[in-house]
């Protein structure tokens, strides 16, 4: 009886012992078939999607891994072939070869195949210079819809910071701006400040002339709801809204684009002086509220 | 008593099996989730943490190291606030082993503060657009402009340029979408959209033919990687993985902060062998204008070899609407820089892990 309760304190302690493995990872649980994707369906990072799936990918672009926290590379095209890396979401994967659903890939110096599931086409061409990147229609959108805002926002993106202007066209000088507004200087006639973007953009009060230099609402008009805008929560923000901030005299607002996976968001904005109108990551204060166009 | 042996035995039996199955090679069933088919050939097990769950606790009170006023002259820093613009104080600080550096791009500079915020030295750069800034052991600098010149500089420790490249190229397709710049022994190195790094120099500044990539972000020591990413906004999760230095996946950890989230804020190393992860938490007033209120930023430190519980400490958040794309530093030893903008100028506070 002695010897039995010896094994079994014994048997007690190795369990303990097993079922405390660590505050750390536990080592009992395998990405390669939890959280790693091949052909399941799997958890991705909260709106970390880079774009639709897509079949179009071809030999000698670039594609991202998308809708998937992490993305198996496996030495042939079958989920029966070992895995050679675990490629993490949003990383960019050089796309060697197409075949079915499979597409063959280079990353971090390792070839293999992936699931073309998972791999998103990477749709922004380097630092937009053309009137519209998004291939939408640019300056000529005159519709009240997130994709239209877009487009404009899109166009813009090069043109310069014009402290209370707001005016655009394709093909126009995009102007430039010196020293600290107000008491800036600003060359040519096109530009436009942060609030007389979001004008042009929403089409405030109606879809005037891209070429007219219109601003007829400023951030301190953005502050509060209207007949032509209301806030919203920014846990709601969807592409196209807005996020304004104004305080004391000075004001921003840029338009929300879509989140990355730390949370931070592309925005389109006339940012400042220096920068001119820009696409980019950023963050935004607790100052900053959600607004949306109405009608949208 | 017979009994009792061979239940004892059997139970043993059983043990040294799940055991022996732990340390195989061979994959091991999540419940409910998938088997795969076949044995890895992957030389690194990775493995998947238990989730941690970050209890609420009251904000640590830093120790207050100094301030710089707003303006330009020596030890100052410069903030634009006007009107219609984007309000933004100093882009980045950096903790180093004798003090900070930030930088003051409003002034388009680089400012070297001591321990007790005296400034020991400053240097120009070119343009007042940067927005990132990072240091090595040698005192080399790289300065990140993405969105205006869309270029990356790298200045040698007495404020020489010494290497210029444009950030596009490679997997960065677009300026815009760069949002930390790394240096070390090897060269400069980019992050695109808080998911790769992309090298961009090589040493002394030397541009690449090729730019190679690696995931996350670089660990100080160079023995790996780290990428966070939110998992789900609203139930508080990030999840956040680790990649030795061949790229090789080693594990992934969920944290669970007791709040929604606005945002990561932070992820960094020290040469303790810890990761620092920086959240912004806040909840949403469900009426207009749908304030945000419990704003506070928690700091979770993790074992870089696998990801355990290091502790935590809560930080205030910015109160002001000034933009900042670093303005948390973690120095070798661990201890957290948190530059913070006033009316007055900024203050720089330190926190310690308990």
């Amino acid at each position: 009886m002695r010897s039995a309760n010896l094994v079994l304190t014994a048997l007690a302690t190795f369990v303990f012992a097993a079922c405390t493995v660590g505050d750390a990872a536990d080592p009992t649980v395998d990405p390669t078939s939890a959280d790693v994707g091949d052909q399941e369906p799997l958890e991705a990072g909260d709106e970390t999607a880079l774009g639709p799936i897509t079949a179009g990918l071809t030999a000698g672009q670039q594609a991202r891994v998308c809708n998937a926290t992490a993305l198996n590379q496996r030495s042939g095209p079958s989920t029966s072939n070992a895995i050679l890396k675990t490629i993490p979401s949003g990383s960019t994967v050089q796309v060697l070869e197409v075949t079915g659903s499979w597409v063959k890939n280079t990353w971090n110096g390792s070839t293999g195949y992936s699931s073309g599931q998972y791999l998103c086409e990477v749709t922004t061409g380097g630092t937009p210079t053309g009137p519209d990147p998004t291939g939408g229609d640019g300056f000529a959108s005159t519709s009240i819809t997130r994709a239209s805002f877009l487009s404009i926002g899109a166009a813009a993106v090069g043109f310069s910071y014009y402290w209370g202007g707001g005016r655009l066209a394709d093909g126009a000088p995009k102007g430039s701006c010196y020293g600290s507004c107000p008491n800036c200087t600003h060359s040519g006639s096109y530009g436009a400040d942060c609030s007389g973007f979001i004008g042009k953009t929403w089409l405030l009060p109606a879809a005037l002339p891209m070429d007219s230099n219109k601003h007829p609402y400023s951030t301190a008009s953005f502050a509060t709801s209207s007949s032509l805008w209301t806030m919203v929560s920014r846990s709601t923000l969807q592409p196209g809204d807005a996020l304004n901030y104004r305080s004391g005299g000075a004001g921003h607002i840029v338009m929300y684009d879509k989140n990355d996976p730390w949370g931070s968001f592309w925005a389109y904005e006339a940012r400042g002086c220096s920068y001119g109108i820009v696409h980019n990551i950023r963050t935004a204060g607790s100052a900053y509220k959600g607004l949306r166009r109405k009608g949208v | 008593m017979k009994k009792i042996w061979i239940v004892a035995a059997l139970a043993a039996v059983a043990i040294l099996v799940i055991a022996l199955a732990r340390r195989s090679d061979g994959p091991v069933a999540v419940s409910g989730a998938k088997q795969p088919t076949v044995r890895t050939a992957t030389p690194v097990r990775p493995q998947v943490g238990k989730q941690l769950d970050i209890k609420a606790t009251a904000a640590a009170t830093g120790k207050a190291n100094f301030k710089a006023g707003w303006g330009s002259n020596a030890g100052q820093v410069g903030a634009r606030a006007a009107n219609e613009s984007n309000p933004e104080g100093p882009m980045a600080l950096v903790a180093t082993k004798d003090g900070v550096m930030v930088l003051d791009q409003v002034n388009g500079r680089v400012i070297k503060f001591g321990p007790d915020g005296k400034p020991l030295k400053e240097f120009p750069i070119g343009p007042d657009t940067a927005q990132d800034m990072a240091v090595d052991d040698k005192g080399r600098v790289a300065v990140l402009d993405r969105v205006h010149e869309g270029q990356v500089l790298m200045y040698d420790e007495n404020g020489t340029l010494i290497g210029q490249v444009p950030v596009v190229g490679g997997a960065l397709n677009e300026a815009g979408g760069a949002t930390g710049v790394f240096i070390d022994d090897t060269g400069v190195y980019v992050e695109r959209e808080h998911t790769e790094t992309v090298q961009v120099m090589g040493p002394g500044g030397l541009p690449l033919d090729n730019r190679p990539t690696l995931p996350g972000r670089p660990f100080r020591d160079g023995t790996g990687s780290a990428q966070a990413m939110i998992g789900d906004r609203a139930a508080g999760v990030v999840k956040v993985l680790v990649f030795n230095d061949k790229a090789d996946f080693v594990w992934q950890r969920p944290i669970r902060f007791p709040a929604p989230i606005v945002s990561i804020v932070l992820l960094d190393t020290d040469r303790q062998g810890r990761i620092f992860l920086g959240v912004h938490l806040a909840n949403e007033s469900p009426d207009p204008p749908y304030d945000l209120v419990d704003e506070r930023i928690i700091v979770v430190g993790l074992a870089q070899d696998d990801g355990s519980d290091r502790g935590s400490v809560v930080l205030p958040p910015p109160a002001e609407a000034d933009e900042s794309l670093r303005p948390l530093s973690i120095d070798d030893d661990g201890v957290i820089y948190q530059m913070l903008p006033s009316d007055a100028g900024i203050e720089i506070l330190t926190y310690t892990l308990p």
